[in-house]
């Protein structure tokens, strides 16, 4: 008979600690709603501790487990993108209670929210099967869609949480098509023998892997389905896009390598998926960046920098694909890590100077931030560098690493169009930089003021956890990358 | 060739029997206060000739998609009850298995209990 044995529980209990503590939140909150607030904020932070670090522990241990009758897999690929979706979780923790509090809607739910998405983006990387993979994706994205709307009051929160939920659910049913007729196909929802539709029913499995890959390319936000992106960044609480942009930026990457590598294979004749990810790549990076140069508001370039940076991983996911080898996929999990990081940092600034009745958003409302604020501002301009790739920074890092085994794979062209988007980028990324120090409010005709309004020990513990980290693990990226090499091996070792 | 089909035919004569049976008997014996609410087809707290632009509170909402969760949620306990009869041997982890999914069910009712969502006005 089947049935849930202890070995199956301890076996996810890097996504079991996150949804008892979600459990718990949502219990404290209904019972003793005058202290849950502030507690709820140490245990969504134990929680993901705990997470985090059994993650990395299993990682090193080499644990490799199959549960569920086969529905999850916790190996060491499930465990670093686990690791890594609980580092930039807790970053986007670190970042939240500021910003609540100054809106007014600091609840306990918000932590709640975010531990079960946290727990479905565990799961998706771990998911061996259609059904488990789907399931764990909505459970990342319906509380992603309430956290959005979280400022209910505020008019363009709304708006972004009913656009980004009416196209989110729109991508959801072309995964679920996708998966149906791959079922079709190849008569079993187990990723391996997905690869045995080709053959049996090319029809059914070739439109499935189109509807699955649209699905997939949804979430990560390619182009040609990026629309929600910058208007779901724009309007959603600035803690939230820290979230958006790292944690469910990253956690897709996740389920979609494992989809394209375990389930669809590298073979001529199922291998179609490569070509159109080299189109789509192209796509993603140029029009991700062209579209950020002329944007004024820093939440929204940095929604289209995103973009940007979604083709650059997928080229990393190319190179990782013709190249085979667990090294190649390595670089992609080094350069997520770095991403998370990047990003945590540069939307943490946008909520440092955040203020009651209005946040810190416009390109503008930086100007001259290096003369009041000349510590703020170095923080930033390590973030918008890193983001550039600059070295000796650890963005430089991700994108010399990935861009190195694309040429190594023969992805000569591709590269050369990420290298000249990486120029362009540097446009809008430096801009910021331009607009702090080489500039002041004589420039723009009114006087900015930068006040720390709702002081936070967590934000500040995030800002500068996140520039040592960009300053630090990009010249000491060998054990991050060992890691990373570890977790790549095992998907390989699956792989066809 | 047709017979096995008997049975549901048999079933649907006595659904419909039923029925019928039941709005004769509630027309015959039932008391009649008629008001303009009862006179309404749906009776549903809505005006039903009214602009489709119309404004309602959120409440019916709330109501009726906690209504649809914890409808589903009592759905799971019949696949159960059926595969505890044929697994009674391995009964005591069906039971925790089932209690777990209580525990969760319960902490949700309690949450929105104490957050008020049940009281209407």
């Amino acid at each position: 008979m089947i049935s849930i044995t202890a070995a199956d529980l301890s076996g996810i209990s890097p996504a079991l600690h996150l949804a008892v503590a979600g459990i718990a939140i949502m219990l404290l909150d209904a019972l003793w709603p005058m202290r849950s607030k502030l507690l709820s904020v140490w245990i969504t932070l134990a929680a993901l501790g705990c997470s985090l670090t059994t993650s990395l522990h299993r990682l090193t241990a080499g644990v490799d487990v199959t549960l569920f009758n086969g529905a999850v897999r916790m190996d060491g690929y499930a465990h670093a993108f686990s690791a890594i979706i609980c580092l930039a979780s807790t970053l986007a923790v670190l970042s939240a209670p500021k910003y609540l509090r100054l809106r007014g809607v600091h609840l306990a739910e918000y932590y709640a929210l975010l531990l079960f998405s946290v727990c479905g983006m565990v799961l998706f990387a771990a998911a061996e099967e259609l059904i488990m993979l789907f399931l764990a994706l909505e459970t990342l994205s319906i509380p992603v869609y309430c956290l959005v709307g979280f400022t209910r009051t505020n008019v363009y929160s709304t708006e972004a949480s009913m656009k980004y939920f009416v196209i989110g659910a729109f991508a959801t049913g072309f995964l679920v098509y996708g998966i149906a007729l791959l079922y079709g196909a190849a008569g079993s929802g187990y990723l391996v023998d997905l690869r045995a539709g080709a053959a049996r029913a090319p029809g059914l499995f070739y439109a499935g892997m189109t509807l699955l890959l649209v699905g997939f390319l949804f979430k990560i936000g390619a182009v040609p389905f990026n629309m929600w992106t910058p208007d779901a960044y724009e309007g959603a609480p600035t803690p939230v896009t820290t979230f958006m942009a790292e944690a469910v930026k990253a956690a897709p990457f996740g389920g979609m390598i494992k989809v394209l590598f375990v389930g669809f294979g590298f073979d001529a004749a199922v291998g179609l998926w490569q070509p159109a990810l080299v189109v789509i790549a192209v796509l993603t990076m140029t029009v991700g960046n062209l579209t950020a140069l002329v944007q004024t508001d820093v939440k929204r370039m940095m929604g289209y920098s995103s973009i940007a940076h979604s083709g650059y991983i997928l080229v990393g996911i190319l190179a990782a694909s013709k190249l085979q080898s667990a090294d190649a996929l390595a670089a992609v999990l080094y350069y997520l890590f770095v991403y998370v990081l990047m990003n945590a940092g540069a939307f943490g600034i946008l909520i440092l100077f955040s203020h009651k009745d209005k946040d810190t958003n416009a390109v503008e409302d930086l100007t001259g931030l290096a003369r009041e604020r000349p510590w703020a501002a170095a923080l930033m301009a390590v973030y918008m560098l890193s983001l550039t790739g600059l070295p000796p920074l650890a963005g430089f890092f991700g994108k010399f690493y990935i861009f190195s085994y694309a040429v190594k794979a023969g992805y000569v062209p591709l590269v050369i169009i990420a290298i000249l988007n990486s120029v362009v980028s540097a446009y809008y990324y430096l801009k910021v930089i331009v607009a702090m120090y080489f500039r002041g409010p004589e420039d723009t005709g009114r006087a900015a003021v930068f006040h720390y309004e709702g002081y936070s020990v967590f934000l500040l513990a995030m800002l500068w956890f996140t520039a040592w980290g960009i300053l630090y693990y990009g010249i000491h990226s060998e054990p991050q990358l060992a890691l990373a090499r570890l977790a790549a091996s095992s998907l390989f070792a699956t792989a066809p | 060739m047709l017979s096995p089909y008997l049975p549901i035919l048999f079933q649907l004569i006595l659904a419909a029997g039923f029925a019928c049976a039941l709005l004769v008997l509630t027309h015959v014996f039932g008391p009649r206060r008629s008001t303009d609410v009862k006179l309404s087809p749906f009776e549903c707290g809505v005006d039903l000739l009214d602009c489709a632009h119309h404004r309602f509170s959120v409440k019916f909402y709330l109501v009726a998609m906690l209504f649809i969760l914890f409808d589903i949620e009592a759905i799971f306990f019949y696949p159960w009850a059926v595969i505890f009869r044929e697994e009674i041997s391995q009964g005591l982890l069906l039971l925790s298995e089932m209690g777990t999914f209580v525990a969760v069910l319960l902490v949700g009712f309690i949450f929105i209990w104490r957050k008020g969502v049940l009281e209407w006005a």
